[in-house]
């Protein structure tokens, strides 16, 4: 649905993106991850056609960008901090929306009404949006990419402004529009809702994607073993030194008084790990196996590529 | 245009247009009326206020003078972030990216802010008309040289808007875009006069309102032409700059 060949993009003399390529399949949920200023929301912009590219070609839907501007109904961008109509109402604005689309006053009504539910807006659909905090912009502004009903969605930090239980009605609501068809191409930093929702994850570095892979495939091929223990008392510096010597392991950390071992070979880690913290002479209030997160990999990745 | 209309008046464009453009046809006439009361007061005594034409046809006079100086301001101030406050706080990237062409909101935007100011300017001038007959006597036999300067001032503002949509959409700085129409709108007509271009630009508008003439003279339809010219030169550089420029901010 999205498939993007050798993009370049730059802002004067600053290249942002630089041979970008990436395919988002058909009901895809794909997930755009990479650092502050490493181009995400350029590329969504030119995506949107809000921005031009200097080379390279972008289909979607299988319209070539060269071919003219998107049909109506193919896309709906969500920027991360959508811009309203202050004065207008939140029911208002979706009418506005869906009258875009050439409905009658009737059908905007009812469907805006429908949109204001899905995203629990209803409450306040007749209050002025400049009185919206930002998770309630952010929630309209889904609303209003939903009027439309598009076949790819942008949605650039769509959680960012939300709370926990907002961020996991969102999640719900991504998951179900891909049910129903949509392709999704999301980015954003919150790596943890990403990764429960996401088909695939394009790791976006230095203005090109660096890795393209599912989250299994992630997991699989990054996943080191580590364990996190927490121990009753300091560990003596000495204690340290003897555990860092031994050749399956990787790397040791310390956060907030609890220490990560990081280990070369998951077997030798039920073994020999247990056997030299139990002859620590301290006693050991947990032992737990890390799970890796979206966010270790991506830290690691880009550590690896940098 | 339902929405520029909304916006027009829930932002209270609408509302500082009319008191802006509306409030000295009924001001004008009536300083005039009490001037001579005024002058005595401050101890001139009546021989200054016998030299000031005291007659409807001043009336009006006296508003389009003001309609030209403060109208512009007003018209630009109020009208200084309508394109670029819709890149600034990103209003239109939404409908833009629902397949909205940015040559049909720019059309809508001028249509609203030219109707609005156009019917102001032609109703002021109508109120100072009739106020003006009803404290001074009747000096015309017919409605039509006060609806013609009202319309040829309304054409000129319309003028006026398309210069500043022009403004503001290559300044992003409302204060900007205001600060270049304005010195466009008041330092051009000495520098044209100066010149002697002034036929070749919009303001042959308003020397040809100001004559009260109940006869369209042969410049009119020239001047008239011209400042859709003009209009057709600031549109025409609007839109090629809204399509290329950069719409995310």
């Amino acid at each position: 649905m999205i498939r993007i060949d050798n993009l370049c993009k730059s802002y004067g003399s600053q290249p942002v993106l630089k041979n970008l390529s990436l395919h988002v399949r058909k009901g895809e949920i794909y997930g755009f991850i990479g650092k502050n200023g490493a181009g995400k929301s350029t590329t969504m912009n030119l995506l949107a056609e809000l921005t031009r590219f200097d080379s390279g070609s972008c289909t979607i839907g299988g319209h070539a960008k060269k071919e003219g501007p998107l049909p109506k109904g193919t896309l709906g961008y969500l920027p991360e901090d959508p811009g309203f109509y202050g004065y207008m109402t939140g029911m208002e604005y979706l009418v506005f929306i869906e009258s875009l689309h050439g409905k009658s006053r009737k059908e905007c009504r009812l469907h805006a009404l429908e949109l204001m539910d899905l995203v629990k807006m209803r409450e306040a659909c007749g209050r002025k949006i400049e009185g919206y905090s930002r998770g309630m912009r952010q929630r309209l502004g889904l609303a209003a990419i939903l009027a439309g009903d598009p076949l790819i969605l942008l949605l650039d930090e769509p959680s960012s402004a939300l709370d926990p239980e907002g961020r996991r009605e969102l999640s719900h609501i991504i998951k179900s529009l891909s049910q129903h068809g949509k392709t999704i191409f999301i980015s954003t930093h919150i790596l943890d809702d990403i990764e429960k929702i996401c088909d695939r994850i394009g790791l976006l570095h230095d203005g090109s994607i660096f890795m393209e892979k599912s989250v299994g495939e992630l997991n699989r091929e990054f996943l080191m073993p580590s364990f996190e223990a927490v121990f009753e008392s300091v560990l003596p510096p000495q204690a340290l030194k003897n555990l860092e010597k031994f050749p399956w392991m990787d790397k040791m950390e310390e956060r907030d008084g609890r220490f990560i071992f990081h280990l070369k070979n998951e077997e030798s880690a039920r073994t020999g790990l247990v056997k030299a913290l139990a002859d620590i002479d301290i006693p050991i209030q947990s032992l737990n196996r890390r799970k890796h997160s979206l966010e270790d990999i991506f830290i690691r990745t880009v550590n690896i590529h940098e | 245009m339902k929405k520029e209309w909304l916006e027009a008046l829930r932002s209270y464009r609408l509302l500082v247009l009319a008191i802006g453009l509306l409030s000295f046809a009924l001001l004008n006439p009536l300083i005039l009326k009490l001037m001579p009361a005024i002058l005595e007061s401050q101890g001139m005594g009546t021989d200054l206020a016998n030299l000031m034409d005291m007659s409807q046809r001043e009336a009006i006079r006296s508003y389009l003078d003001s309609l030209y100086q403060i109208g512009s301001l007003v018209a630009v101030l109020s009208l200084m972030g309508v394109i670029s406050g819709e890149f600034n706080k990103g209003t239109w990237v939404l409908p833009l990216t629902f397949g909205v062409n940015v040559k049909d909101i720019y059309w809508a935007k001028l249509s609203i802010s030219g109707g609005i100011l156009f019917f102001f300017s032609l109703t002021g001038s109508l109120i100072a008309h009739l106020y003006g007959a009803a404290l001074f006597g009747k000096d015309f036999a017919s409605l039509y040289p006060t609806l013609k300067a009202g319309g040829l001032y309304g054409l000129y503002f319309s003028f006026v808007a398309s210069l500043v949509l022009m403004a503001s959409s290559f300044l992003k700085k409302p204060s900007a875009a205001a600060f270049a129409s304005l010195a466009f709108l008041f330092l051009l007509p000495p520098l044209a006069g100066w010149l002697d271009i002034t036929k070749w630009l919009p303001f042959v508008l308003l020397s040809e309102a100001g004559t009260l003439s109940p006869l369209p003279s042969k410049t009119v339809l020239q001047g008239i032409l011209i400042t859709f010219g003009w209009m057709a030169v600031f549109s025409f550089a609007t839109l090629g700059r809204l399509e290329t420029m950069e719409k995310a901010r």
